[in-house]
């Protein structure tokens, strides 16, 4: 475990170290928030209301701007990684080390995780003052520890699902070109562009029961107290279910990817 | 005729390399699809809460997304991977080449891969596009079409200048792959109605500065009968401006320019 951690360690102080990129990267993705929050102002001006399905302005606001604080739990770097690594030979390299190259990427990607939370974090309470009367702040210390159990769980499953699909170079010449079609539909079912609360009916309920809905959607709705904990709790069982699923996957495709594997240009 | 005939080989090359990379091909083409596919939904969902969002009715709304996505893929296909290869080139020394060539640099910029499946997906928009004008209650003239194609190849040459004019900043910072992001936040906007931003002052300055609201706004308006002649007016202007500030640029940017390579 020492070794994993220390790995934490040497990526995080790395991602300090290119300074213009984090503030341009963060100038840039809360102006598409900022974008897509004036736009939701503009639907409920339009319409005279306060509220649309079940959100008040400062709900939705909220939504954007804590889903956006969530979302940079998603460890999808690792299925690039692995998928390159297999292209270009140098996971040859890499198995014959005394490491998970699972449990490397995954902690690599982790700590650059934490670091983009550290920075979005910073960056929202740097310009809280001018938007905070929009915002909604309802946790509880129940859901302020679930939500944190969520968080780690949505590490977990991301880096799985992107692994899972990363390894498909192992069949696939062009794997990055699977693996975007994906991140579109993933950014899609996770509730990145509307709560998922907007879709027809009877699909909420078996897309919350997806690995997908842990990402941003569930945990933003437990940070804005709209999901109860029993909710909250009988749905973590249900992602702690997928991340057997996925764990058990994995190691399927590893094993069976392992054989196919002629390390090219090795 | 010497320009048309360098095009002509340029399609044949990149019809060539499309026809070794097939599967690529394919999988760009279905990610393309499904792009345009679930934004369109979004629409759709957002419409199931709401009658209109500021006096864009929902079929409307979709048209002007279609407009924004035809836009885009328009440029993808024809113009992105050029600049991409330009920013390339000036870091890598490449750019020496563009200027031995005896044809016009900013013609170089701007022309020789074509990523075909970018074009190929302008289908889903545009099917999606005649199915909602079929259901609007407006009649749409063929004055209305000639308008909303007049301003689309305005918009396409707003997104391209504008874009070449941020990549011109490579010629002084080598490395401004990071500016790619302003481009995705511009068809972002570009998709969203022009009346999200409160203020006149505001909007014309995502016409003259951020050049956002003649991307979709000014054609989808066109089209559906909801145009006026001073927004024609400042989308025509603002394709201008963009055009000459580019060319100016990038002329000012190759004489600042030392090889990379030498």
């Amino acid at each position: 475990m020492r070794k994993y951690l220390y790995s934490f360690k040497l990526y995080l102080l790395t991602s300090f170290q290119y300074r213009f990129d984090t503030v341009l990267g963060l100038i840039m993705s809360n102006i598409s928030m900022f974008i897509t929050i004036i736009f939701w102002t503009l639907i409920y001006r339009s319409n005279g209301t306060g509220v649309i399905n079940g959100y008040t302005i400062a709900d939705m606001i909220t939504f954007f701007v804590v889903s956006s604080l969530f979302r940079t739990f998603i460890l999808s770097s690792g299925g690039f990684e692995i998928s390159s690594m297999i292209k270009n030979g140098d996971l040859s390299k890499v198995i014959i080390k005394p490491y998970s190259i699972n449990m490397f990427l995954y902690w690599k990607y982790l700590s650059n995780a934490l670091f983009e939370f550290l920075k979005q974090f910073s960056f929202l309470l740097l310009i809280a003052p001018f938007f905070v009367q929009y915002l909604t702040w309802d946790l509880s210390v129940h859901s302020a520890i679930l939500l944190i159990i969520y968080l780690v769980t949505a590490t977990v499953i991301s880096h799985l699902i992107w692994l899972l699909l990363g390894m498909m170079a192992f069949w696939l010449e062009q794997a990055q070109a699977v693996m975007w079609s994906f991140a579109v539909i993933l950014n899609f079912l996770s509730g990145m562009f509307i709560p998922l609360d907007f879709f027809p009916r009877w699909s909420v309920k078996v897309l919350e029961l997806m690995p997908f809905a842990a990402f941003s959607y569930i945990p933003a709705k437990l940070y804005m107290n709209q999901l109860s904990i029993v909710e909250g709790a009988y749905l973590l069982i249900v992602y702690i279910l997928w991340i057997f699923v996925l764990m058990t996957l994995n190691l399927i495709v590893w094993r069976a990817g392992a054989k196919k594997y002629s390390a090219i240009g090795g | 005729m010497y320009y048309l005939n360098i095009l002509k080989e340029q399609i044949k090359l990149s019809f060539m390399s499309v026809a070794i990379f097939r599967a690529n091909f394919i999988l760009m083409l279905l990610q393309s699809i499904t792009n345009s596919v679930l934004g369109i939904l979004c629409v759709e969902f957002i419409y199931i809460h709401v009658d209109s969002i500021a006096g864009w009715s929902q079929n409307e709304m979709i048209i002007l997304y279609c407009t924004s996505i035809i836009v885009n893929q328009i440029y993808r296909g024809l113009i992105n991977p050029n600049h991409m290869r330009f920013i390339g080139s000036i870091s890598s020394g490449g750019f020496d080449r563009m200027l031995v060539k005896p044809v016009n640099v900013i013609f170089q910029i701007n022309t020789s891969s074509i990523d075909y499946s970018s074009l190929l997906s302008l289908i889903a928009p545009l099917v999606v596009m005649c199915l909602k004008i079929n259901a609007l209650d407006i009649s749409i003239t063929g004055f209305n079409v000639l308008l909303f194609l007049i301003f689309l190849a305005n918009a396409v040459i707003i997104l391209t200048s504008f874009m070449m004019l941020l990549y011109s900043l490579a010629f002084k910072y080598i490395k401004v792959h990071g500016l790619t992001g302003i481009y995705f936040i511009l068809m972002s906007m570009s998709e969203k109605p022009k009346e999200i931003f409160s203020y006149k002052e505001v909007m014309y300055a995502f016409v003259f500065l951020i050049p956002s609201v003649p991307l979709a706004n000014v054609p989808a308006s066109l089209l559906l009968n909801k145009g006026n002649i001073p927004g024609m007016i400042a989308a025509a202007v603002s394709g201008m401006l963009f055009f000459l500030l580019s060319a100016v640029a990038i002329k000012k940017g190759i004489r600042k320019y030392s090889s990379a390579s030498s």
